[in-house]
């Protein structure tokens, strides 16, 4: 069993466990929104194994912006009285702490992918996507050299890693601030 | 290269795990949620397809699989702005927001 294959494995794990637990949560609808989120984000780190790294951003991008999206409707409709953003066990709501640390998992385990795609032998190829963006870019400025350097596995692993890394960096940042500022 | 029926395998867990969530939960926001998950099932199952036609060298265009995932990324947001905003508005009237009475809102 190669290292990628154990790596599926887990992701495949966690997405089924966390898709589990969403659907069949009874703690609140922000529980259940932070497990399908954390499922649905999940899915970027299998798509960064597939090597398809800029729909892996693409999707955990979707994700922050479609949870920040449902936590706010959790909030107005929880500001409106009872409704289905009630959480019965928390008398105050948490969802930006929620957000914070799905974002946070999301984009350590993507990081993850990405540092064992470039540390490891087992990596996947670079993405369609990628190789034939270079390459028209290529033809375009008539640089045989920019495709011969850009078209390479750690050229594009070391873009997405920054990407997934700014991510991190935004969630460890605004939960550290959150955090100091005593959330709720 | 991870075996392309792991992935399909997963995709198919994933959209049935979709269904399961549409038809046990009665929170809509746990429905929409559940959509969700179908559709980025359907996301990665166009990846997988992309991935494995572009290692066995097939004549499809290599980017077509990932260019139709952005798209259904875009109409999977598109639909969750849609389903909140519906559901704001039925807060705002006063219609039921469980989702066996939808049917039944004056709007």
């Amino acid at each position: 069993m190669t290292g990628l294959s154990i790596l599926f494995s887990l992701h495949c794990v966690v997405i089924c466990t966390a898709a589990l637990v969403g659907i069949f949560t009874t703690r609140g609808v922000r529980t259940s929104i932070s497990c399908f989120l954390l499922a649905m984000s999940s899915l970027a780190g299998v798509f960064v194994l597939l090597g398809a790294h800029a729909i892996a951003i693409a999707q955990l991008f979707f994700c922050a912006g479609i949870g920040l999206a449902y936590f706010f409707v959790a909030e107005v409709l929880d500001a409106a009285g009872d409704g289905p953003g009630r959480d019965s066990k928390s008398p105050r709501p948490h969802s930006w702490q929620w957000l914070i640390i799905m974002l946070g998992i999301a984009g350590a385990t993507t990081m993850g992918d990405l540092l064992f795609g470039l540390l490891s032998a087992d990596a996947p190829t670079h993405s369609p996507g990628v190789a034939s963006s270079t390459r028209v870019l290529a033809d375009a400025t008539g640089q045989g050299s920019f495709a011969a350097v850009a078209n390479t596995v750690l050229v594009e692993q070391g873009i997405a890693l920054i990407g997934v890394g700014l991510l991190l960096l935004t969630a460890l940042v605004g939960g550290g601030y959150l955090g100091r500022r005593g959330l709720d | 290269m991870i075996d392309p029926h792991s992935t399909t395998l997963l995709s198919a867990v994933l959209f049935c795990l979709g269904i399961l969530g549409v038809f046990v939960r009665r929170n809509v926001i746990s429905v929409l949620l559940s959509l969700e998950l179908m559709l980025s099932a359907a996301v990665l199952a166009l990846v997988s397809f992309d991935s494995t036609s572009a290692a066995i060298g097939s004549t499809v265009d290599p980017t077509a699989g990932q260019g139709l995932a952005v798209l259904v990324l875009t109409l999977v947001t598109a639909q969750t702005i849609v389903g909140l905003g519906l559901l704001i508005a039925a807060r705002r009237t006063g219609a039921p927001l469980d989702p066996e009475h939808a049917g039944t809102a004056q709007w």
